[in-house]
Parts: structure tokens; C-alpha cells; sequence
């Protein structure tokens, strides 16, 4: 059976440039990156070599990137190493109700120590409203963090305008950039991010790595801790092959950024297009420009989401229902129910994201699959065309 | 996720879809309002002869209602007695999905019958 990966937002397959360049770091240099001998010293030249590299991507210093486990972890340690640092000058954090878990659960973990959090609302399209963020932030905000690109709905926020608006009230700006870092250029200094998370598995790199930058005038404190390593922000000794396999696939990132990002939009417009042809009553959620194209948030009319999925997975498909980590866990997205979407619909709604490696014939090959899927499933749905009586209960 | 049970009644289901001009029929909401059931009846002289079910729901919950499809056929409604443990005993899949709804919705079918009866 042909399989088809449409999963791309959950992760990427490993680069082949990528693993080439991690092969002989992983065994030739295992040296420790913190020792002071000859075999430590080749580890920690590589790492430099990596952090120099992802830093001038960024318009960062390189002592301006701390290297972490993944996203989550450059999260929890922008959320919390912040806000811990910082409480002496307030107590208040403001964020958006569609966050990655990581976020929104750093936040919930900072209420139970006495912070405050405010969750902002978004639009229909997954957009913060600027007057309610204004509205927000008080004389002991400390901290803004909004994602940068959304994971479900691929909504880009509009940065610049949110660092102006926080920098103005003296606050600082953190962003979830795992999903955009690598689809779009970003200058942190013009953009005016004063934190912003990165993940290597998102861009063809290989899993449990990833860097925080935080820039050199924001104070934070370590949440993991151990020997001296990252200027004593974060213990642990460094993945150097990881570190280095990321390196690279951000480098080939940025120089195919154009090429990929075409190649994106046409397959994602050829899919969207396609299906409409296909499938009657399917609803395309964050219906903006400003988004990353490959990011495709379907609601189809009638069907469940999971038993769609899993028709689609029993032949040779993978898609998702909402972020991995809330697919995991059976429950509806609270990014799909932040958009306004009511619980029946948002149990509709699927996810599909496009990779460089997909190509216009395996999804003429999907296209089918989903159509077929779709109608074997309206024909026994009790909601599809149906009036229902609003009767409910499990008593 | 699923078992190789629920996966195959899931793709395969013989008793989905409904009865034309049933005896009985109702549709039921889970508490959450995110899955959905309909069973429909054909009832001879008290006893149900065809069950079909509808759903918009997860496949754990498509496989349980082809299931109790299969349980109330051929019992007279007065003996039709379904609880959670017996349906997914019969299933052979002991999730501890909430299927309550799926056996309420039954109830409200044969409810309906005898409504209709009296």
C-alpha cells in the first residue's frame, strides 16, 4: 500500500543532507562538548559552529541562543526562566488562548506559584485582537508570548505590530516560532522579539533538539539544572550530533526558502482546490492569506474527525486531528474551539500539512482516498443532512 | 489506538444505516455533544427483528453500536436488558470510552415503540 505523510506540522522527515552532516559527529566527535580535552574541544567547536550559524539566521548574537531539548522545552524556559526572573517587577502574563500545550501549561503551572495569566481571544481566522491585547496588559504585565505561526490553523500573527504595542508598555515579547522558523526569514532585532522558540524536527532535523533565543538585555533563569553548560542557563550535557544536524537543516532551510516555499503553495492550493472539486460541505478554517499555506484545517460536514482519520490511516494516509500532543489525549482542540467552532464540528476537523516531499500525484491519490472516506461515512451519519433532537446524556 | 476488533467492525459494519418506516427509532448525544447515535427497529409480534444503527461518532463507538445491533435482534423487548460491561464484553474491547448514550439511545428506540403501541 502506498502511504502518503500529510503530517508535516506534527514533524518532518530527517533531511538527507542533515543526517549526512550528524553521521560523523555521532561517530567520530562524542567527545563532551564541556571538557576541556582535545576530543571535547572537536564537540565544542561544532557546537559554536551550529549556534554561530543559527544565530546569524536569526540577526542574533551567537551567546544570544540557548540550545534545548526541543520547542517544549525553549517554551517552558522562556515562560517560566522569565517570568521567575522577572517577578520583582510584576506578576502578570499575557498569552492567547490557541498556544501550543507547552505554553498554556507553563502558564497554568505559573498560576499555581501566584501569577496572573490572561488567555487573549482570537478571531474566526485565529488572529488576536490588538485593542484586547492593549487592553491587557496592566502596570505588572512582565510577559507577552504569542505564537508566531499557529500549528493547527497556520495563522502568522502579525509580529511587528505585537512587539511595538508590548514594547511600548515597557513588557517583553516572546514567540512560539517552531512552526515558522525555517517557512519564513525572521530578524529578531527588526522585528523587536526579545525571546522566541525554535524547533530542528519542523524543518527536516532530527528530533529533541531545538534553541531558545533570548536576547542579552532579558534576564531568566534556568529551569533545568546541572554543570556550567549554556552560561550556566540551562544544565545538561549538549546533543552535539542533534545540535549539529539542526544547524544544518536550518542552513538548507534558508537557502531553499524560496524554492520550498513555492512549492508549497502550489501543492497546498492544488490540494485545497482538488478537494473542493471532490467533497461537497467542507469547510476550510483560518481562511487567510497571512498564513503558512501547507497548514490546512478542513471541517467535512456530518463525519467525526477520528473516524475519518482513522479511514484515512487504514489506507496508507496520515493526517491529524489537531496538534499531536491534543490528538494523543482524545480531546477537542482548543484551538479549533478558540476559532468559535462549536464542539460537534470541531470534532469534524482535521488537519493536513504539506511537506516538501509530497508531490501533485500522491495527492490526486489522496484526493480519492478522502472523497471515497468521506462519503462511505455520510452514508450512516446520523447528523449528515439530518435534523437531530438536542437529547443527550449518559445517565 | 484501536483494537484489530473495533477496526474491522469499524470499516466493515453490517448494520449501518436505517429502516425504512421503523417501529422505533431515536437518536442520543453523548454528554459532550461530540458523538451522535440513531438506532431504528423493525418489532414483530414483541420482538425486534432488525436493528440498524446511524452515527457521526468515533470508531470505538461505531463498533459498540454494530454490536448492540447484534445483541437486540431476535429478543423480545421485554428482555432486552444491555449494560456497558455486556456490549463491550460482546466486543471484546474493553476501552474505557463512556458508551452509556449508545445503550440510552436504544432504550429511547424501544421507548418509542411502545409509545407508538399504546
Amino acid at each position: 500500500m502506498e502511504r502518503i505523510y500529510f503530517d508535516n506540522a506534527s514533524t518532518t522527515s530527517l533531511g538527507g543532507e542533515v543526517l549526512s552532516a550528524m553521521m560523523p559527529v555521532l561517530t567520530d566527535t562524542y567527545g563532551n562538548s564541556a571538557s576541556v580535552h582535545s576530543f571535547g574541544r572537536d564537540a565544542a567547536q561544532l557546537v559554536d559552529n551550529s549556534r554561530d550559524y543559527i544565530a546569524s539566521s536569526i540577526n542574533a548574537k551567537s551567546n544570544e541562543i540557548y540550545f534545548t531539548s526541543g520547542g517544549s522545552e525553549a517554551n517552558s524556559l522562556a515562560i517560566i526562566g522569565i517570568a521567575t526572573a522577572n517577578r520583582g517587577r510584576g506578576n502578570h502574563i499575557i498569552t492567547s488562548k490557541i498556544e501550543h500545550p507547552s505554553v498554556l501549561n507553563a502558564c497554568k503551572y505559573l498560576e499555581k506559584s501566584g501569577y496572573e495569566v490572561t488567555y487573549l481571544d482570537v478571531d474566526k481566522n485565529g488572529f488576536i485582537r490588538f485593542a484586547e491585547l492593549l487592553g491587557a496588559i496592566k502596570t505588572n504585565t512582565i510577559l507577552v508570548s504569542i505564537m508566531a505561526a499557529n500549528n493547527e490553523l497556520g495563522t502568522i500573527q502579525n509580529l511587528k505590530a505585537i512587539a511595538n504595542t508590548v514594547h511600548e508598555k515597557g513588557v517583553i515579547f516572546h514567540t512560539d516560532a517552531v512552526q515558522l522558523y525555517g517557512n519564513m526569514s525572521i530578524d529578531v532585532e527588526d522585528i523587536g522579539i526579545d525571546a522566541m522558540s525554535v524547533s530542528a524536527h519542523k524543518l527536516y532535523g532530527p528530533k529533541g533538539v531545538g534553541c531558545l533565543y533570548i536576547s542579552n538585555k532579558i534576564k531568566f533563569d534556568p529551569i533545568i539544572f546541572g554543570g556550567n553548560q549554556e552560561r550556566n542557563k540551562r544544565g545538561g550535557t549538549l546533543n552535539t550530533a542533534g545540535i549539529v544536524g539542526f544547524a544544518k537543516a536550518c542552513e538548507i532551510a534558508n537557502r531553499d526558502l524560496r524554492t520550498n516555499n513555492h512549492k508549497l503553495r502550489e501543492l497546498s492550493s492544488y490540494f485545497v482546490n482538488k478537494l473542493k472539486e471532490s467533497v461537497d460541505n467542507v469547510i476550510f478554517n483560518a481562511d487567510t492569506k497571512q498564513k503558512l499555506p501547507h497548514i490546512i484545517s478542513a471541517t467535512f460536514v456530518g463525519v467525526d474527525g477520528e473516524s475519518l482519520l482513522t479511514k484515512l490511516d487504514l489506507n496508507g494516509i496520515a493526517a491529524s486531528l489537531g496538534s499531536a500532543c491534543t490528538s494523543g489525549s482524545l480531546q477537542i482542540s482548543h484551538v479549533i474551539q478558540a476559532i468559535g467552532i462549536n464542539n460537534n464540528d470541531a470534532k469534524s476537523t482535521i488537519r493536513f500539512s504539506l511537506g516538501k516531499n509530497n508531490s501533485f500525484e500522491e495527492i490526486d491519490s489522496a484526493i480519492n482516498i478522502i472523497k471515497r472516506s468521506v462519503e462511505e461515512l455520510r452514508a450512516f451519519s446520523s447528523t449528515y443532512g439530518a435534523k437531530t433532537r438536542k437529547r443527550k446524556g449518559d445517565k | 489506538m484501536y483494537s484489530d476488533i473495533v477496526l474491522n467492525i469499524f470499516n466493515n459494519p453490517k448494520n449501518a444505516g436505517r429502516i425504512s418506516k421503523p417501529d422505533g427509532i431515536a437518536d442520543f448525544y453523548s454528554e459532550d455533544e461530540t458523538e451522535h447515535v440513531e438506532f431504528s427497529l423493525r418489532v414483530e409480534d414483541g420482538v425486534i427483528t432488525n436493528c440498524k444503527f446511524r452515527a457521526q461518532a468515533n470508531p470505538y463507538i461505531i463498533a459498540i453500536c454494530e454490536k448492540i445491533t447484534e445483541l437486540v435482534v431476535d429478543k423480545n423487548i421485554k428482555d432486552v436488558f444491555l449494560d456497558p460491561y455486556t456490549v463491550k464484553k460482546a466486543l471484546g474491547d474493553e476501552s474505557p470510552i463512556n458508551i452509556q448514550f449508545c445503550i440510552n439511545c436504544l432504550k429511547f428506540a424501544i421507548d418509542n415503540y411502545i409509545d407508538k403501541q399504546e
